[in-house]
């Protein structure tokens, strides 16, 4: 547990209790100061995206349909893992976790807190954004995402909708 | 209505008055775990809904469940469900604590304290299982199959039959249920002679008269009687139903009629007939109907050529208003003004509950009631009255009864024994008095189904004896519950959102229906359904009791039933467009709603829509449904006549003989009266006017069984209308209250012979001068941590008295002081 | 845009207490147990008031569901500090949940005492896991709760309207208590629509709102009893 001062992951039973669930689903945080996020299989999207020409939504499979993009686990990558196609070391410890039927311990990088509504589909599928113009061009990370590409912060959100002439009323996203 | 300011804060009295400026925090009830966060992170969050029925009572109303990546977070109504309609109620909707609930048993408990001590050690389901199973054994080894006795709570679904079956092939007579919301039907045999459960169309009535059911908190299925209340009043001009209500509490459901007559606790008999004589005085009743199918209305002679007096001249010669106004404290003005809006109404409706049916002179005052009922013709072919019937589930195999199974079911059962009491067949209340006693036989081994007498009888500390001496107890519950605390093996149930079951004819429901009833989720914990429980014992013990119950599990028992109404091809399931008369254009035309090809797809669509029903059930034949010796209705019981031969086993009774016998039912009437319907005062025992005031309790909504209470939600919104929330209260007149100088939010004790509860007093104007009112449901001493403690159980200061033609306990016969406390209510 | 708000018919509405309890469902609304119940801090974002008229035995029990009433020009939004309570464009009087200080103005404020202040943490037992409304936050404590006519599903139903490619129509969005009513008493739509059913039924003659006189204009209008 060493992503900085998310208040999701820090064991702490108060921080917990005021959120433990919801909309945490894409990572980051309020003040958006990411870092270091330690992921448990050293995970390239370079290989899978320029090399293997995987899009986004093959693994993100709900960034145009639901809320949360959500981050895939082992039900998703056994499609195409269901038998070692490589010889990399990380592509052995995911198939320890397909084989024991665990979940990816995923770290988080980009999240909202509890009281922010983000919906993927509103940006992606409405709004026709591209996923990097927050996330980075992902596709060329040979390193698992450690931090936020833009900082997602309140300033950041209104900017933005702001310029794109979004409603910036506090109940647009607050709840 | 207006609400000006000032009344607005006299609404909110209460609450200001608790908003307080004392510290901040305190400890906290419950904490949460950090792995939550791992339990969802990165999930796409999918919402998905599942259709079921909801298991907290006997109302079966069909619910759809909100899921989100298959973890359920919210109860609503199914509105597709012929019952409910889409409503349900605070409970139902609480229910989501009840698969959360920290208090579930996840394990099998084998008992290693006392009994009832709450020390426990988990074992394993198998050691469970041949733990029961040998004891099982060993009572068909010594061809003592009877002493086996299985105490149910509801028994509105299919897997309880399932109990009920194991019990014929296993051979034991001793299955007993105990179901609170269960209509009593003593007074339907006296005049029928029959004992089925009645059902009410309230689509055209214009009237309806309720003599203290409080149908919209403590149901059947309340939530259908507050949807119906409310239609009633927005029919539209001119066709709206006017309700009276009877009752000496303001309840809601009084509260939401049209008219409140109070009258005094146990009188309810004296009103009926005084509203009868007035319909018989004017002429208002159905004549044609009374004069062809009814018995005993005029004076009449017997065989032997002695004249016998008729109900109309009882009516009319002993309960003309001005006495009845004596008796109940209804003005008379009051009484001929209902009668004749009763008389004038082209439909009419009486019914009857609460105190009314709980009370020392229940059946009498219930006969006197249902009258009225035939006074309008209800029980000929208006549709007002029917009898459902049950949906057209394929009949099971035949059981196979083995020569020890044989043996057991010829004895008696436990309440056969019982002789001061008229109809004994259900009168659970009296099982500790042969118990205790060992008679006719000692019980073995007991199983426990979701029935928690030591909690909800009157006679509680009774049961706690009974259960004190049997040998061996298994108890089925998901949670501790008191009664369950006596048990030595415990073998918990899934939650009602974890198992398959199919809940069936919901009391006073005019049509034939079913809910399907599924997991909505997996199970939770190492538990299993009863049903399979059940099953697989029966399977180890082989034999005929095998043969009887050959089903792998509950899920192909239930099936089997369903295929019958597949093949049948009656009723529809549930659908969108549900409403009557697109359903009737529909079978007028020969069409069906759905086809299906094969069972499975039969099966599905009923999942998916949560239920079948019939809504077009052929009308009631009364005339083939009355067995009595007149083939009539009879306001003469000679059903009765007939029970008291039976019961001394002769054919010709003597005058002293049947006295003794009326005597001995605590019959105060003697002669042709006390075959007719009429009014005794009920048996209060009073000591010498020590005990001033009469108590007696109330059901709510937010915990109409009372095993509510650990779910925290219920427990918080207990009192949502006098705002006490995780608190019990006593309701007193504030005339009363002034007389016992007792205000507002006092801390009161109320003292029993028995013994005292202290509470928290509310004023309440609705509540009948001289009555003390404290609500059913709190007062747990198990049952989990948000039950445990939590506010007063009423039914331990009530004396034991009983009706005893029915058997049922009497909740109006004790009386009570009421004394200031010492200490202010908190806040 | 569009003006939201409600209408209770008191005609139709038996008190049986299921708008309440859909409310803490919905709202993630935490039970706070009997000590703090007892200091007068249970949190009901919904809540029925009842009331006795008469004397025995003429009396009559009234029961009222009493919401936030949005009114169009809240008392509550002028003393708030820090702008967490405010009225936005569509009538909604919002609570912003991350920005309130906890001072409890608003609370005072209010002459319908409809704003709660959360006292203790929020809490479930821990079995209740993720099992909560992901569409609501968790509030913190020591900030003021209230109904927000539930805005997450405002929030949701624009989205599902623009994925679907048409206006949002009548019953695309209606908070939990009247979508749970078992007796459809209560309705909800745009005020301001001549073709939503609310904005007919505000011009009944039965219609009345609470304490007209303070000039709050509430956007809760209530049905009066047909006697």
């Amino acid at each position: 547990m060493q992503i900085g001062n998310t208040f999701m992951v820090k064991p702490n039973r108060v921080a917990a209790s005021v959120f433990f669930l919801l909309a945490i689903i894409i990572a980051g945080c309020a003040d958006g100061q990411n870092s270091d996020a330690v992921q448990p299989i050293v995970y390239s999207h370079y290989t899978h995206v320029e090399e293997g020409g995987a899009e986004c939504l093959d693994c993100h499979q709900y960034a145009e349909t639901q809320s949360a993009a959500s981050i895939p686990n082992i039900k998703v990558c056994i499609d195409c893992h269901d038998e070692a196609i490589s010889e990399s070391e990380d592509e052995a410890t995911l198939l320890m976790y397909i084989s024991e039927n665990k979940k990816i311990p995923w770290r988080q990088v980009y999240s909202v807190p509890d009281y922010v509504f983000f919906s993927h589909r509103r940006h992606v599928k409405l709004g026709q954004m591209e996923c990097a113009v927050c996330h980075g061009d992902v596709g060329s990370l040979a390193v698992p995402v450690a931090e936020q590409y833009e900082r997602i912060t309140m300033e950041w959100c209104m900017d933005c909708h702001e310029t794109s002439n979004v409603s910036n009323d506090c109940y647009a996203c607050h709840r | 209505m207006e609400i000006s300011r000032r009344e607005f804060l006299k609404y909110l009295g209460i609450t200001t008055a608790g908003v307080s400026l004392t510290g901040l925090g305190c400890d906290s009830m419950w904490s949460v775990p950090d792995e939550v966060f791992e339990k969802i992170g990165g999930a796409p969050r999918i919402e998905t809904w599942e259709t079921s029925v909801c298991g907290l009572c006997s109302g079966g109303c069909g619910i759809k469940v909100r899921l989100i990546d298959d973890i359920p977070v919210r109860i609503l109504g199914n509105p597709l469900h012929a019952v409910n309609r889409g409503g349900v109620c605070p409970m139902a909707e609480a229910g989501i604590e009840a698969l959360y609930n920290p208090d579930r048993i996840r394990q099998p408990l084998q008992r290693i304290g006392e009994r009832g001590e709450d020390k426990w050690q988990e074992i394993s389901w198998d050691e469970a299982m041949q733990t029961v199973v040998s004891r099982l054994q060993g009572l068909r080894e010594k061809n003592a199959a009877h002493k086996l006795a299985f105490f149910t709570g509801q028994d509105n679904n299919l897997s309880s039959r399932l109990n009920e079956r194991f019990m014929q092939a296993f051979g034991s007579p001793n299955l007993f249920v105990f179901d609170q919301s269960k209509p009593s039907t003593v007074a339907t045999y006296l005049t029928q002679g029959h004992k089925s459960a009645l059902a009410y169309n309230f689509k055209d009535i214009e009237m309806l008269i309720n003599f203290g059911a409080d149908f919209l908190d403590e149901g059947p299925s309340p939530i259908r009687f507050n949807q119906l209340y409310s239609e009633f009043r927005n029919r539209g001009e001119g066709r709206n139903v006017k309700v009276v209500h009877v009752d000496s509490r303001l309840s809601r459901t009084a509260s939401n009629s049209n008219q409140w007559l109070p009258a005094k606790p146990g009188t309810m008999a004296a009103l009926a007939l005084g509203i009868a004589n007035v319909v018989i005085k004017d002429g208002n009743y159905d004549k044609r109907y009374i004069k062809t199918h009814s018995f005993g209305f005029d004076d009449w002679r017997d065989p032997s050529g002695n004249s016998r007096i008729g109900f109309k001249a009882l009516v009319e010669d002993n309960y003309y208003p001005e006495k009845v106004a004596k008796i109940t404290g209804v003005p008379a003005r009051r009484i001929v003004e209902v009668a004749r809006e009763f008389g004038a109404a082209k439909s009419a409706l009486v019914l009857a509950g609460g105190q009314a049916i709980n009370s020392s002179n229940g059946v009498y005052t219930l006969w006197a009631i249902e009258c009225l009922n035939a006074l309008k013709g209800n029980y000929a072919d208006n549709g007002v009255i029917s009898v459902p019937k049950a949906p057209p589930f394929r009949e099971p195999p035949k059981i196979n009864v083995d020569r020890v199974a044989a043996n057991g079911l010829k004895r008696p059962d436990l309440l056969q024994s019982i002789s001061d009491i008229c109809f004994a067949d259900d009168a659970v209340a009296f099982l500790p008095k042969t118990m205790l006693e060992n008679q006719p036989y000692q019980i073995q081994v007991l199983f426990l189904a979701n029935a928690n007498p030591v909690f909800n009888a009157v006679n509680q500390s009774d049961f706690a004896a009974v259960l004190e001496e049997i040998p061996f107890i298994v108890s089925f519950s998901s949670s501790l519950d008191e009664t369950s605390v006596y048990a030595d093996l415990v073998l918990p149930d899934h939650v009602y959102l974890e198992k398959h079951d199919v809940a069936y004819s919901v009391p006073m429901v005019d049509f034939s229906h079913f809910g399907m009833q599924q997991p909505v989720v997996a199970p939770l914990y190492n538990t299993r359904h009863t049903g399979d429980v059940i099953l697989q014992i029966a399977q180890s013990l082989g034999g005929t009791v095998a043969s009887s119950l050959p089903w792998a599990d509950t899920k192909t028992y239930l099936d089997d039933h369903l295929r019958g109404v597949y093949e049948t091809g009656a009723g529809t399931i549930f659908s969108e467009r549900m409403d009557e008369d697109w359903l009737k254009f529909l079978k007028e035309r020969g069409w069906q709603v759905f086809e299906y090809s094969t069972f499975d797809e039969f099966r599905q669509v009923l999942l998916d829509k949560g239920g079948w029903w019939n809504p077009f059930p052929d009308p009631t034949d009364f005339r083939r449904l009355v067995k009595t010796p007149s083939k009539k209705y009879e306001f003469y019981s000679q059903v009765f006549e007939e029970e008291i031969k039976r019961h001394l086993q002769t054919t010709k009774v003597s005058k002293d003989e049947e006295n003794a016998v009326l005597q001995k039912w605590k019959v105060e009437a003697r002669g042709d009266l006390a075959f007719l319907p009429h009014y005794e005062a009920q048996k209060l025992r009073d000591n010498e006017g020590r005990f001033p005031l009469q108590l007696l309790p109330f059901k709510l909504i937010t915990n109409i069984t009372g095993e509510g209470s650990n779910l925290p939600m219920l427990q918080e919104l207990f009192g949502l209308l006098t705002r006490n929330y995780w608190q019990s209260w006593v309701e007193i007149n504030p005339e009363t209250a002034h007389d016992h100088k007792i205000s507002e939010g006092d801390m009161v004790r109320i003292i029993s012979p028995k013994g005292s509860l202290e509470v928290v007093a509310r004023l309440i104007p609705g509540i009948m001068p001289g009555v003390v009112y404290v609500p059913f449901g709190l007062g747990h001493k198990a049952n989990g941590r948000y039950a445990k403690g939590i506010g007063v159980n009423p039914y331990e200061i009530f004396l034991e008295e009983f009706d005893h033609l029915s058997g049922m306990s009497s909740l109006t016969s004790t009386k009570v002081i009421v004394e200031k406390g010492n200490r202010k209510e908190m806040a | 845009m569009a003006k939201w708000g409600m209408v209770i018919d008191l005609n139709k509405c038996t008190g049986c207490g299921e708008c309440v309890t859909a409310c803490k469902v919905e709202l993630n609304v935490p039970v706070v147990g009997p000590e703090e119940s007892a200091k007068g801090r249970t949190l009901l974002c919904m809540d029925i008031l009842s009331t006795y008229e008469g004397e025995f035995p003429d009396v009559k029990m009234r029961t009222l569901p009493r919401p936030c009433f949005h009114c169009e020009h809240p008392p509550c939004i002028k003393v708030c500090p820090v702008r967490a309570t405010y009225i936005n464009d569509e009538g909604i009087v919002a609570q912003i949940y991350p920005q309130c200080i906890g001072c409890r103005y608003c609370q005072v404020a209010c002459p319908y005492t409809v704003k709660y202040f959360n006292w203790t943490k929020p809490e479930w037992p821990e079995e209740r896991g993720a099992a909560l409304n992901p569409d609501v936050s968790v509030r913190p404590e020591g900030v003021v709760e209230k109904c927000t006519f539930c805005v997450h599903r405002l929030q949701k139903a624009k989205e599902q309207v623009a994925v679907e490619g048409r206006e949002l129509r009548e019953g695309d969005y209606v908070p939990a208590c009247v979508e749970s009513c078992p007796t459809k008493a209560m309705y909800f739509g745009d005020l301001d629509n001549p073709k939503h059913m609310v904005s007919q039924l505000k011009k009944s003659h039965r219609a009345f709102r609470l304490m007209e006189d303070l000039g709050t204009e509430p956007k809760v209008y209530y049905l009066s009893e047909v006697e």
